[in-house]
């Protein structure tokens, strides 16, 4: 069977025969293939780390050709910043087979199934049918070990359906079935792109979390149009510029690589929405073209520099509110250089922020040699100190505050048994009121004071004597026993 | 209990809920994973919401003098979890188009979002006796969300743990404290409690030196009504409650009007046995269908006194 990707080499004549010919090597980049992640590596460090996920593409955008050190060797070459904090990764992996470690891929191919798609091309055949022929070679090299790939078709009729009807298929059999089973492009058939892109997303973003460990995740998008909705396709589906925003908002927070392939007449493909929705597009007019640019998109999914870094600060905590700047930087032994832009991770507005998952077995075994398990006793107590420390000042301003403030109120108050308080005063009750005084309840017996005052201190001799009052008991209503 | 201390210990009502709030999104946060970034926030504001709405109608309720009843603490927890999840869903456009660019801007922005609505579902609550109050509650929310987002994005990166639970007591605070602040600003007049001669209605309010904030526009029930016998969900039928037996269930009606204050026998104790049984006096003069007050007015209500100020004709 074949491997989905090979040596990197190979990656470096599909790119160069394909788009962008005669550029330099040099002037490559690290590109980000995904959102940098929070990931937990407890128990190696209890340190959030980020995992970050890059392609080595030229200015353009194409895979670049490179011979990637070892992993051992890979993470001495790169190094990542974060908020302007030059730090190392303690883990690295190009994940681009032939040896090296290989991770799960997952793939949604959404296939425009619009009527334009029955167009003839200059083959003879219709872009329909060429788009099949295309995805057939997309899934040549499937790698069953690591690959699944889902094949849906969309138009403007039952899109949630199909599209949440998608099944990732393991076997390369079963994938190549998928594409057979397209269904012939409608003559009455619009194009729900929006749609289509959101709930794309929504599968694929739900195939990825129900895979354990990081898997690499890419959805393409091929389309001959633009989108067009209209009465009588299925009800709510994205249209204008909101549908735009939504499903540019959709790419942009799963994080998930998006390609958007626009195949057939330039004129009628809507290329300023398809650059919105993802800031990697291409063009395709031919059968060649369109096969080299799934070639390009394997490859860019295939072919991943996988690095995980501690960041600089002791716990998730200490990440709330912030705003992290991350960039990379990749220095070859043979002296290229390759440096990433800029991308920022969030946290959340209001909430604590949230581990995107934990790391893998590789990930902590590399963690504790590099950032072996630390642990500060402020970073536990810290919450708890804060909630005791915050939970005692309201309590102080609670219960203490209000008796100097309402003082008047709580003279005189003592608890009761029921629960609640009570207040007794003393015989001169009527004398306070006179005085514009509160009344207040009598004293209980044996608790009257003169004018509020103290009780005369007692003398030693003096004794309590409790006499029993039987006169309400039921034993002074027995009938005498003769 | 004096207007001030009602404000005072509503506040505290607020913090104590941001308090806890914070606990239980540390907690939940700790479970969640693998989510997109909105759903934190989605989750803090829904608990916060849950808390605050839930705390504030059961000790408002209890301050009152009247039985705390579940289903409107309840009604009111769903009501904040209802307004803090709207105020989270509101939130996902504005993360997701502004915080890269302007992440302050857009902390702020969520919790002064988080605030106004979860002030607003507390106002929803005084809406039958006046719809401004919803307006006031929204706009004390407002406030204190600014605050809590302003100590939460000014002191998180040095003073974690600390700055978002204190941004948590800070919003609860001031959702409460605008909440409670607004009528006691904007009011026209305060009816106090004097005495009475029912010994429960003097425990109850007496020791507090009661006030009720009265404002134009408002329509109060004062009667003697137990929340047991309330069929509403969420606000009290009763607006002024006097645990007195010599009041009927629904005594009385305050209204204010054209810049004017009446007090008014209700329907439902106007008739002529009624009219026998329940005392409504004012300056001592007894009250049959409707009576305007005046500043420093003296009004009998079955057996308890109450005075009426009005800065009107002071």
């Amino acid at each position: 069977m074949f491997r989905w990707v090979c040596r990197s080499t190979v990656i470096s004549a599909a790119s160069t025969m394909l788009l962008m010919p005669g550029v330099s090597a040099q002037s490559g980049k690290l590109e980000f293939a995904d959102r940098p992640r929070l990931v937990s590596c407890d128990p190696s460090t209890t340190k959030p780390c980020f995992r970050l996920k890059f392609n080595v593409v030229d200015a353009q955008g194409a895979p670049q050709s490179l011979n990637l050190p070892p992993n051992q060797d890979l993470r001495g070459q790169m190094k990542t910043t974060l908020d302007n904090q030059e730090i190392a990764p303690f883990f690295a992996v190009a994940q681009s087979g032939g040896g090296q470690t290989v991770r799960g891929r997952v793939a949604l191919i959404l296939v425009d199934i619009s009527g334009s798609m029955n167009i003839h091309l200059a083959s003879g055949r219709t872009r329909f049918q060429t788009a099949q022929e295309a995805l057939q070679q997309f899934v040549e090299g499937f790698d069953e070990s690591v690959d699944r790939v889902a094949i849906v078709p969309f138009e403007s009729h039952n899109v949630a359906d199909h599209i949440n009807s998608a099944v990732f298929a393991r076997k390369k059999a079963d994938a190549l079935a998928q594409i057979e089973a397209l269904p012939v492009p409608g003559p009455k058939n619009n194009t729900a792109l929006y749609s289509a892109v959101v709930l794309g997303l929504q599968v694929l973003t739900k195939e990825v979390s129900s895979t354990p460990g990081s898997v690499e995740a890419m959805m393409i998008l091929m389309t001959d149009g633009k989108n067009e909705v209209f009465k009588g396709d299925d009800a709510g589906l994205l249209d204008g510029p909101a549908g735009l925003d939504a499903a540019a908002n959709a790419v942009r927070t799963s994080g998930a690589q998006a390609i958007c392939i626009g195949f057939g007449d330039p004129g009628s493909i809507d290329e300023n929405a398809l650059r919105t929705i993802s800031g990697k597009f291409y063009m395709a007019q031919d059968s060649e073209k369109l096969k080299q640019i799934f070639t390009f998109a394997r490859t860019l999914l295939a072919n991943r520099i996988v690095a995980t870094v501690a960041s600089p600060w002791p716990d998730r905590s200490s990440l709330e509110g912030r705003s992290v700047p991350i960039t990379a930087d990749l220095r070859l032994s043979d002296g290229r250089h390759f440096e990433s832009d800029s991308q920022t991770w969030q946290a959340p507005q209001m909430g604590a922020p949230t581990f995107d998952g934990k790391c893998d077995v590789q990930e902590l075994k590399a963690a504790l040699q590099v950032a072996p398990a630390e642990g500060s006793w402020l970073t536990t107590l810290r919450p708890v100190l804060v909630f005791f420390g915050l939970g005692t000042l309201l309590l102080v301003l609670w219960f203490w505050v209000p008796r100097l403030v309402w003082s008047d109120q709580y003279i005189g108050t003592f608890e009761t048994q029921g629960g609640g308080s009570m207040r007794w005063a003393s015989k001169s009750q009527v004398l306070e009121k006179d005085q514009g005084m509160r009344p207040s309840r009598p004293a209980p017996p044996g608790f009257e004071t003169q004018r509020g005052g103290a009780q005369p201190p007692r003398a030693p001799g003096e004794r309590t004597v409790v006499q029993p009052d039987f006169s309400k008991s039921r034993l002074q209503k027995r009938p005498p026993q003769s | 209990m004096s207007l001030y201390q009602t404000l005072y210990f509503m506040s505290l009502v607020g913090g104590m809920a941001g308090l806890f709030s914070w606990v239980l999104v540390a907690l939940v946060s700790m479970v969640i994973t693998n989510q997109p970034l909105w759903v934190s926030d989605l989750v803090s504001a829904t608990i916060l919401g849950a808390f605050i709405g839930g705390l504030t109608v059961g000790f408002s309720d209890h301050w009152s003098g009247n039985r705390v009843l579940p289903r409107w603490v309840i009604s009111g927890l769903l009501i904040g979890m209802a307004a803090g999840a709207s105020a989270g869903a509101l939130q996902i456009p504005i993360t997701n188009n502004l915080a890269q660019q302007a992440p302050v801007l857009t902390r702020l922005i969520a919790w002064m979002l988080a605030g106004s609505f979860i002030g607003c579902g507390l106002g929803l609550r005084w809406a039958g006796v006046n719809p401004a109050r919803v307006a006031h509650a929204f706009a004390g929310g407002l406030i204190g969300g600014a605050l809590g987002g302003l100590i939460f994005a000014g002191l998180s990166a040095s003073v974690p743990d600390l700055s978002q639970a204190l941004g948590f007591v800070v919003i609860g605070v001031g959702i409460c404290f605008g909440v409670t602040l607004a009528p006691i600003l904007l009011r026209d007049g305060v009816l106090q409690f004097v005495s009475s001669g029912d010994a429960r209605a003097q425990s109850k309010l007496g020791r507090t030196h009661k006030e009720w904030e009265i404002q134009q526009g408002d329509s109060y029930v004062i009667g003697s009504q137990s929340q047991d016998l309330s069929r509403s969900r969420y606000r009290p039928e009763i607006d002024v409650f006097i645990p007195d037996s010599a009041m009927a269930p629904r005594h009385a009606i305050l209204l204010g009007k054209g810049g004017r204050f009446f007090l008014a026998r209700h329907p439902s104790a106007s008739d002529q046995a009624s009219l026998a049984r329940y005392q409504l006096r004012v300056r001592g003069k007894t009250v049959v269908t409707s009576q305007e007050l005046r500043n420093s007015d003296d009004i009998l209500l079955g057996r308890t006194a109450l005075r009426f100020v009005t800065r009107k004709d002071k």
